[in-house]
């Protein structure tokens, strides 16, 4: 039995279900990661210090992917 | 001295052996039996006692078969009857400490109550998702800090976080074409509410689709429509001399509480009976005891079964058989249309 993840198109969000990530059409895009140490979510945009806005930790990580991937249950 | 009815009908315990184990009743074995197959003389002697049975579980005797027969029961009751169990997991969130794939695993083992008789089986390499032989669940929880929570110390998880346990009762039924229609909420769903996925903290987060198909024990244990389904032979107790008093204390000991009973006899003094041979688990105990060794027997009838079933939840267990002589009906019909076929050619 195939046990690698395959992807399914079907479950990719399109670009409309995607949530938005910019606030304003204006400001430049942001990406959400996720604090090393206290595991907030944080907004960052390309020229902003990467750091936690809540505790400082410098180790930020992104998030998993929002594509499904599908296992068989066995 | 054994008779050759006793070596046909029994299986003897002995200290350090069982004695006729295999069957020997067959056609021109023994002189004086008529061992040929015959319908009618079956039908006579077959009987099918139920001793309970409920919604999951039931014990009965099969009397007047052959093992080969009753153990066809139950590989068919394990291995080829068939029921619902997730076969596919869409995973687009898992943030949880379980591995994607480990995940996945324990979610196929879940119990569901959904009737695979209602469902068709799934043609190898389609993907689509029909009504008739898919059930679709989904399952998305989000652990949070809980901020009704009491600051008395309590670290208890259940208190400091909403959703710190993902039960099967997360699971939600997403009815594809009309299955909303066809099925009540009721009839679909895991067996019990209360089994436990996996647990989240604070931050941590599933969402998944689960994808059930129909299948058959023989491809995956998850697919067995029964827990256990087993039977053992009934047991025969011979107190070949009257046991009393102190010795039938000790007799009593010797097997499983109930199996012998202590009566009062008309001289004043208590005699050990056989009282429920059927509960005895045929420990050999006994047969240790030189007091006891000659003047007790062991047997084991050879073709009265006592079969239990443990149904999985989704089929009661009377249900279950019923498919299984149904099943091995089919297979018998199949096996003579491929005789009838080689013999015409």
């Amino acid at each position: 039995m195939d046990k690698t993840p395959i992807h399914d198109p079907s479950m990719t969000p399109s670009a409309s279900t995607m949530p938005s990530t910019t606030n304003s059409a204006l400001q430049t895009k942001t990406m959400v990661y996720v604090c090393g140490e206290c595991h907030k979510d944080n907004e960052l945009r390309s020229t902003d210090v990467i750091r936690c806005t809540d505790c400082g930790y410098r180790i930020l990580y992104k998030k998993r992917t929002k594509r499904s991937t599908v296992y068989d249950a066995r | 001295m054994t008779s050759i009815n006793d070596i046909r009908t029994k299986i003897k315990l002995e200290d350090t052996e069982l004695l006729n184990t295999t069957s020997t009743n067959f056609p021109g074995n023994y002189p004086g039996y008529d061992d040929r197959l015959n319908l009618e003389e079956f039908k006579k002697k077959l009987q099918i006692q139920i001793l309970n049975l409920n919604d999951t579980t039931t014990e009965f005797d099969i009397i007047g078969t052959d093992a080969s027969i009753t153990n066809a029961f139950r590989r068919i009751l394990i291995a080829e009857l068939p029921s619902m169990a997730i076969e596919k997991v869409h995973i687009t969130e898992n943030s949880s400490v379980l591995p994607d794939d480990v995940l996945a695993h324990r979610l196929g083992l879940i119990p569901l109550r959904a009737d695979a008789r209602l469902f068709v089986d799934k043609a190898p390499g389609d993907t689509r998702e029909c009504e008739e032989d898919t059930l679709i669940f989904k399952l998305k929880v989000i652990c949070k800090k809980n901020p009704k929570a009491i600051a008395d110390g309590n670290d208890d998880p259940k208190n400091l976080y909403i959703n710190s346990s993902v039960y099967t009762e997360h699971m939600e039924w997403i009815p594809i074409g009309n299955q909303a229609t066809k099925y009540k909420v009721e009839d679909i769903g895991p067996v019990f509410n209360d089994i436990l996925i996996v647990k989240l903290r604070p931050g941590q987060e599933i969402d998944l689709k689960l994808v059930c198909h129909k299948g058959i024990g023989r491809d995956h244990a998850k697919f067995s429509p029964v827990c256990t389904a087993s039977y053992r032979l009934m047991p025969e107790i011979i107190l070949k001399e009257p046991i009393y008093d102190q010795d039938a204390e000790e007799l009593q000991k010797c097997f499983t509480q109930g199996v012998i009973e202590l009566e009062d006899d008309k001289n004043g003094r208590r005699r050990a009976v056989v009282a429920k041979p059927r509960l005895d688990m045929c420990s050999r105990e006994a047969l240790r005891h030189p007091e006891f060794k000659d003047c007790i027997e062991l047997n084991k009838i050879r073709d009265h079964f006592i079969f239990s079933i443990e149904s999985a939840g989704a089929v009661p267990p009377d249900q279950l058989f019923i498919d299984a002589i149904k099943l091995l009906m089919s297979k018998c019909d199949r096996l003579l249309q491929e005789i009838d076929g080689n013999t015409n050619n």
